[in-house]
């Protein structure tokens, strides 16, 4: 990158120049908003970034802020567009995460109340042999956890 | 627990090697007990749970219950290891119930 200068501005060669690069910002802007949900697939594995989707909003709120500075100065048509379709797709894509996330409210339905007795069952296990709670919590408490599945 | 078959929990089993059973609920009748469907919740639009996670006493009765309002909610293993401790049992053997949860990878890194 070349030195700032208050001459140079005023020189086409130097304008075409201060042009391009904000055309290559905008174009980072948006590749780091599209990065963000990318790492959070690659990255599931890790537990904290599972739970809190981190990279998605980190790299919502980077790309966006990129995406306005290259709006604020003076560029060509071309990087006020990809600069805008940055701003939606970082907005569209911590949109849909937040959408997408959402569980039911279930406390209408769920009976889990402390001090109330939990629903008796008896259910196979791995192996397919039936395992009862009351034969679970006969002499230790349990920790039972309902999970979404495996897929 | 869940509403996978016993099959692919005997995968999870083996994958994280887990000291404890994974229960399951195909026909979703505990799982629709508890109150706890996530109706067309699946990755094929099938009815799955809500993630919860429910400490049970000896009695029977729910000594602490946390339902996840998000996808990615999960209980932290060590505040649950941490209240396992800390609120005794009422009666005796608090031991298996605090290994099974630390040694296990279930509570930490849900499959999903």
């Amino acid at each position: 990158m070349e030195a700032p200068s208050p001459n140079t501005s005023a020189s086409p060669a130097a304008g075409q120049a201060t042009a391009r690069r904000g055309l290559r910002t905008a174009f980072v802007g948006l590749a780091i908003v599209l990065a963000g949900p990318l790492a959070y697939s690659f990255l599931l594995d890790i537990p904290a970034i599972h739970r809190t989707a981190l990279p998605v909003w980190i790299a919502s709120a980077l790309g966006a802020l990129v995406a306005m500075r290259s709006l604020g100065s003076q560029h060509r048509p071309a990087a006020r567009v990809i600069a805008g379709m940055t701003l939606l797709a970082a907005v569209g894509v911590s949109g849909m995460f937040m959408v997408a996330t959402r569980l039911p409210d279930v406390r209408g339905t769920a009976r889990l109340e402390t001090g109330e007795p939990a629903p008796e069952f008896t259910l196979p296990d791995q192996d397919e042999t039936p395992v009862s709670l009351a034969e679970l919590r006969k002499d230790q408490r349990v920790v039972l956890v309902f999970y979404r599945g495996h897929w | 627990m869940s509403v996978d078959k016993p099959r692919s929990a005997r995968k999870l089993v083996d994958r994280y090697k887990l000291p404890f059973p994974l229960l399951s609920d195909e026909s979703r009748e505990v799982v629709r007990r508890y109150g706890l469907v996530h109706a067309g919740g699946g990755p094929d639009g099938q009815d799955i749970p809500v993630p919860a996670l429910l400490i049970i006493d000896t009695d029977g009765r729910i000594e602490w219950a946390h339902v996840a309002r998000r996808v990615q909610d999960r209980v932290n293993p060590d505040m649950l290891l941490e209240h396992l401790r800390h609120r005794a049992p009422k009666e005796r053997n608090e031991s298996t119930v605090t290994g099974e949860a630390g040694s296990g990878g279930a509570v930490g890194q849900p499959p999903r």
